[in-house]
Order: structure tokens, then sequence, then C-alpha cells
């Protein structure tokens, strides 16, 4: 057998074309061959680099070829590249969601919306400049970031964000009472409403470990400015309790330092059909840093994907995370993170207020935040479309699985009423839609957020609360009173005097 | 067979012919069996063509039943009559059909078609994170633009595919007397 027809030559120098915006130092941080060296036509690497170009996104069109250099035998190795457009959306929110007005009143229904777009090749540095906002009723979440992927055309990746949510909470799944100064009495709701501002940044370091694993560290510092209740009570269980609401009164400080260790085995990232995706991360915030809040957070979620003979993908997600210490309440595990059936934290904004549907009637229906959160999911997908030019694959897909989430608390010293399984806070989880890749990008058409609208949909809670105590006694008054805390209160709406500190219906 | 599929050489094919990387054609052609979908036979030819920008020729090395053999073309003809045509080439023998059946014959050509290793190692870098800091158990509602830039990758850089008509076997001719 005849050996392959080889070819080496000395390599002069490379020479980038077709570059009107992205600087030709960019375009080298890809291409592997450099000046004296010995260039073999038939190195991977050359193939490789080439989809290594294609993959930052910034060129359409990437091609080499050789052209004689200065004396015989070396050559100048020619890349043509056709640049495309590198302004990106990432990520698109439109949903709807239960919440309050300005008034504290709830709202049976309302919208969200959120965009979040970048130049992914910043003047042609190869540097992204992003900006991301979120509106819902009566919040807004602000982003600007950058992101280079490989600084100083070193192989350390940096990143950069700029943060500013004004921001709602919502305590508390039934008898809520809390004072409300602008009308001088006590109001009761199923829900308390906590406004916060949050004002900050983060600076990080990334590298690539290997071809599919990355690790980042980041350092986090927030301002963080909170208007608290003077005095807030809800019904837990059977018992009435003071409201916890893990934010500090008044300016405190975040300062936290953030690991991510992500691998990625994906064989395609929208419609994958096998591989895995796990990520892990750890927060650390301590008050040596300079953080009025301590506490850690390890969060792990590992994907994997199968592919039947029949073309049908199944995919396992496990989740699981932990906080020890004195989170803040936006890093806490939210029951709407797990859930399907309400709507995700958008840029960490809350935007509903119901709790979880509670199909199994455990005590997770007295669960909003929590310091321990675990999720399995299957899902099935089974191709619909598949297409070559602006559609490439549509997929119907369902998923179901189960969720748990609890506060330390609810682990120690479960809500009273409860007895049995009904003391573990799980709950069932479910979602059935279109998972769409197109030359856009990849899209997710899903029903769920719309199902968990339905009342019948809606689980139990627990209807004990009729012969408990009554919501707020006035002997603790008193002692969940704050030092300093102007309300949130500012309406001069009021409820009807009837309905001011009587009993309220366990409906 | 003898076929000729000179137009998978368009200008941008051409070019790559002439860019001093390698460049492969490869032609793949199974017999079937009308209404059958397991083919009875494959054959293949394989023609690797590197341009010398020194010696300003065109290095082949052919490969294809029988054998490899390295020739030299100084010219793009050349290649095309070696690279994209192919003249007697063996399918199968003509004593495994059977008389009065049927057979169809399809072809896949195609350039620089990329290897199952090397496409496994792209897949990988392209579909990569960049600059993923956080995990959420949830999915958006309306989901995420997720790699945006994860190019389609093809088997090929161009692809030509032909087949044939129904082709009856007759008995063959008697020997000249």
């Amino acid at each position: 057998m005849l050996g392959k027809v080889s070819l080496t030559y000395l390599l002069e120098r490379d020479e980038v074309r077709g570059n009107l915006l992205t600087r030709a130092s960019v375009v080298k941080r890809y291409v592997p061959f450099h000046e004296g060296q010995v260039f073999d036509v038939d190195d991977p690497e050359l193939e490789l680099s080439r989809y290594r170009l294609l993959g930052t996104g910034f060129f359409q069109k990437v091609s080499y070829s050789l052209r004689r250099g200065s004396k015989r035998g070396a050559v100048v190795l020619v890349v043509d590249v056709r640049e495309r457009n590198t302004i990106v959306i990432n990520d698109v929110w439109l949903g709807l969601s239960a919440t309050a007005d300005r008034a504290g009143e709830p709202r049976p229904l309302s919208a969200y919306t959120g965009l979040d777009a970048a130049e992914t090749n910043l003047a042609g540095t190869g540097v992204t400049l992003g900006g991301a906002f979120a509106v819902a009723e009566d919040q807004l979440a602000l982003r600007v970031r950058t992101f280079d992927p490989s600084f100083r055309g070193s192989p350390w990746m940096t990143h950069g964000t700029l943060l500013y949510n004004l921001a709602r909470e919502f305590y508390g799944t039934r008898d809520v009472r809390y004072d409300d100064p602008v009308g001088g009495a006590s109001r009761v709701e199923d829900f308390a409403v906590v406004r916060y501002r949050r004002l900050g940044g983060s600076l990080g370091v990334g590298r690539d470990l290997s071809v599919s694993t990355q690790l980042f560290a980041d350092y986090r510092l927030e301002r963080v400015q909170a208007e608290l209740p003077r005095a807030a009570s809800h019904r837990r269980g059977a018992r009435v309790e003071p409201l916890a609401y893990h934010l500090l009164p008044g300016v405190s400080l975040l300062s936290a330092l953030h690991l991510d260790l992500t691998h990625d085995t994906r064989d395609v990232p929208v419609l994958p059909t096998r591989g895995w995706l796990v990520q892990s991360a750890l927060d650390v915030a301590a008050t040596p840093l300079g953080s009025s809040y301590a506490y850690q957070r390890v969060q792990v979620r590992a994907s994997r994907w199968w592919q039947a003979k029949n073309g049908h993908v199944l995919r396992l997600e496990a989740y699981g995370g932990a906080i020890a210490g004195d989170a803040p309440v936006f890093e806490r595990f939210y029951v709407a993170d797990l859930s399907d059936l309400l709507p995700d934290r958008v840029l960490e904004l809350n935007t509903d207020r119901r709790p979880a549907p509670n199909f199994f009637g455990t005590d997770v229906a007295e669960v909003r935040f929590g310091e321990y959160a675990a999720r399995l999911q299957l899902e099935h997908r089974v191709p619909v479309y598949r297409g070559v030019r602006s559609v490439y694959g549509v997929d119907a897909f369902t998923a179901v699985g189960v969720y748990a989430v609890a506060a330390r608390r609810d682990l120690d010293d479960p809500p009273a009423g409860y007895s049995g399984l009904a003391r573990v806070p799980i709950d069932l989880t479910f979602n059935l839609g279109l998972r769409i890749d197109t030359k856009a990008g990849g899209f997710v058409f899903a029903l769920a957020n719309p199902l968990g609208f339905v009342p019948v949909l809606r689980g139990r809670r627990l209807a004990a609360c009729a012969s408990g105590p009554r919501p707020w006694p006035s002997s603790r008054r008193r002692s969940f009173r704050a030092p300093r805390a102007p309300t949130i209160r500012r309406s001069s709406r009021r409820r009807p005097p009837s309905s001011r500190g009587t009993r309220p219906s366990c409906a | 067979m003898t076929v000729a599929y000179r137009d998978i050489v368009d200008a941008e094919i051409e070019a790559k012919l002439k860019s001093g990387i390698p460049t492969v054609l490869v032609l793949r052609a199974y017999l079937f069996e009308e209404g059958a979908t397991n083919p009875l036979a494959l054959t293949a030819k394989s023609c690797r063509v590197v341009f010398d920008p020194w010696d300003e020729v065109f290095r082949v090395q052919l490969t294809q039943p029988g054998g490899s053999s390295n020739v030299v073309s100084p010219n793009l003809e050349g290649v095309l009559r070696r690279c994209a045509e192919a003249q007697k080439l063996a399918v199968i023998d003509r004593s495994k059909l059977k008389l009065g059946g049927r057979y169809v014959l399809s072809g896949l050509v195609e350039v620089n078609p990329v290897s199952q290793e090397i496409i496994e190692r792209i897949k990988k870098w392209v579909s990569r994170p960049t600059g993923a800091t956080t995990i959420g158990a949830g999915d958006a509602l309306f989901g995420s633009f997720v790699g945006l830039f994860a190019a389609r990758i093809g088997a090929a850089d161009r692809e030509l595919k032909f087949k044939t008509q129904p082709l009856v076997v007759t008995p063959p001719p008697p020997p000249p007397t």
C-alpha cells in the first residue's frame, strides 16, 4: 500500500484576510501555527482550529490556504474569514404570574418580560458586552456584563457584571399579618411583600480545564437596601409564627466568592441526544470579606441524555443544593425555581406570589424559601420535525419530576398539623411543550406556566387554621418590632373594616 | 460502473483544491434490489488532492478497488479526470445478481467528509459553555437561546447524491462463435 502524500513546509507567517471589524490578533488566537514552525498540511489541528474560529460566532465562513513564502519551502498560511452579525439575543422572558400591585393587593394575573442581548465581538476585540433587563409588577432588574474569552491573548477568560435590582419578595403562605403604619392598622393577606434594592457587581476569571470542562471563580460585592415591616406573622401549619425576612433592615453588604465548575459532553447544545452536563457551584460569603451575611451555598446539577433506537430522547436530571449560614433571601432556594408550574425567578426577580402547588398534600405548602433543595426530573422528547434551513429541529417534550425544598427549621421543627409523610416537603412538577432548534438559537415553548393557573391543579393546604390560634397575637407584637424599619405599605387603600384583624378564612 | 460527477467541483471546491490544504473527494455507490432497504454491495473511490505551491502541481492519492496509486497532475483538468469520474468501477460480481432481477445503484459523493472522531471533537468544542457562572434548577419559561453559534456541523463540505433507474439483469450475450 502506498503512503499518504505528505507535504511539510516552513511556516513564514500567518495572514488574516477579510476581517473588517475583527482584529487579526483575535483571529490568530485560535490558529495554533506560528512563524518559524514546520507546517504539516495533514495536521488535524488545522481543521479543528477552523471550527474553533467558526465556534466563536464572529464569522460566517473560515477557510485556509497556502501561498509561496519568500524562499523555497516556506509558505504563508492565509486565513480567509467572512464576518457575521455578532449582536445576539441570549434570553427572552415572557410569562404570566400571580402577583400583587403597588399597594400590596393580590392581582390574579400580571405579565412579566425581559431580554438579554449582547455584542459578542465588541469593536472587533472578541470581547462580549451584554445587557439584560426584566420588568415585572413594580419590579425592575438591570444587568451589564463583559466577557473576554482570552484575556490579553492568554488562555484565561475574564468577566464582569454590574447589577441593579428593584425587587420584591413575598413571604408567608396564609393568614399573614403585618403592620401598616400608613393606615395605623394591621392587614391580613396570604402573603407579605417586602421591597429591597440591590446594587453591585462581580469580577471573575475562568479557564478551560479541558475541551469540555471549565472553571470560573468570581468575587461579588453588593449593597442591599431593604425596607422591612415592623412586625409580621403568618400561620405556619396550625401555629402562628413570626415571619423571617432573611434580609437585614436598612443598608447591608453582600461580599462573596463564587466557584463554578462545568463539564459538558453534550453532542449539541440545543437538542442534545447524548452526553452529560454537570454543573457545580460554591458560594462563600463571610464577615471577614466585609459581608453582612455569612453563609456557604453548594449546588450540583447533573443531566444525562440518551437516544433510543426509535429516535426518542430521554433526559434524566438531578439537582441538589444546600446552604449553611444566614443567606439573604435572593440566594435561598425558591420553590418556583423547582416547580415548572410557577414562573422561575427572572434576573433574580421573584415574579409570583403563589406557594407550591402541593399535589401530595405535604408541608411543602408552607415553604417558599429553603436552605435545602433537590429535584429529580425525567424528560422524554419526540422528534417532530427535522430541517436544514431556518429551523433545524422541533421536538415535543414531556417532563415529570419530584422536588423537595425545606428550611432547616422545616426539618428540625416541622409545621404543626402535619404528620407522617406529610411532613416531608416534596411536590410533583411536570411540564410539556416544544423545544425548537433554529438558526437563531434554541427556544422552549412550555405549557406548565399557564397550566399552573388552572385551579384544579392547585394543590391542598392544611385545613386546620380555622381552629388554630388567632394570627399575630398582641402579646408577640412588640417582640417582632425592628429598631428602625419604614414600612413598605405606602398605599392609602384600605380593606373594609370588617376584614381588619379578623380571623381569616382558610380558603 | 462508469460515472462522472464533475459538478461536485464548483468554484468554492475548486478554490479548496488549489488552496494547498488537502482536499478529499469520496464516491460511495450502493447497489440495492429494487424496493429493498439494505444494500447488496458497496463500492468506493477516494481521491486526496494536495496542491504544492512551490512545484505548482497537484499531488493526488487515488484509492479504489484494486489498490492505491500516487500521481501528479500539472493542472486541474487532470485532477477532475482522476477524481471526479469513475471508469468501470467494479460494484458486484455479476454471478451474484438474479436473472431478471431489478436493481438500483445509489451514489453519494462527498468533499472533505469529516471523520466521526473529528466531528465529536468539534461538537464538544463548539457546544462548550462560555462564561456560564450560575446554575439553577429551573428552565426559563420560554427558554433561552442556547448555543446561538453552535455551527451546524455537516458531514462534508459538499455532497452530491444520485440514483439510477432500475436496471434489469439480462442473460449475458452468447460468446462469439
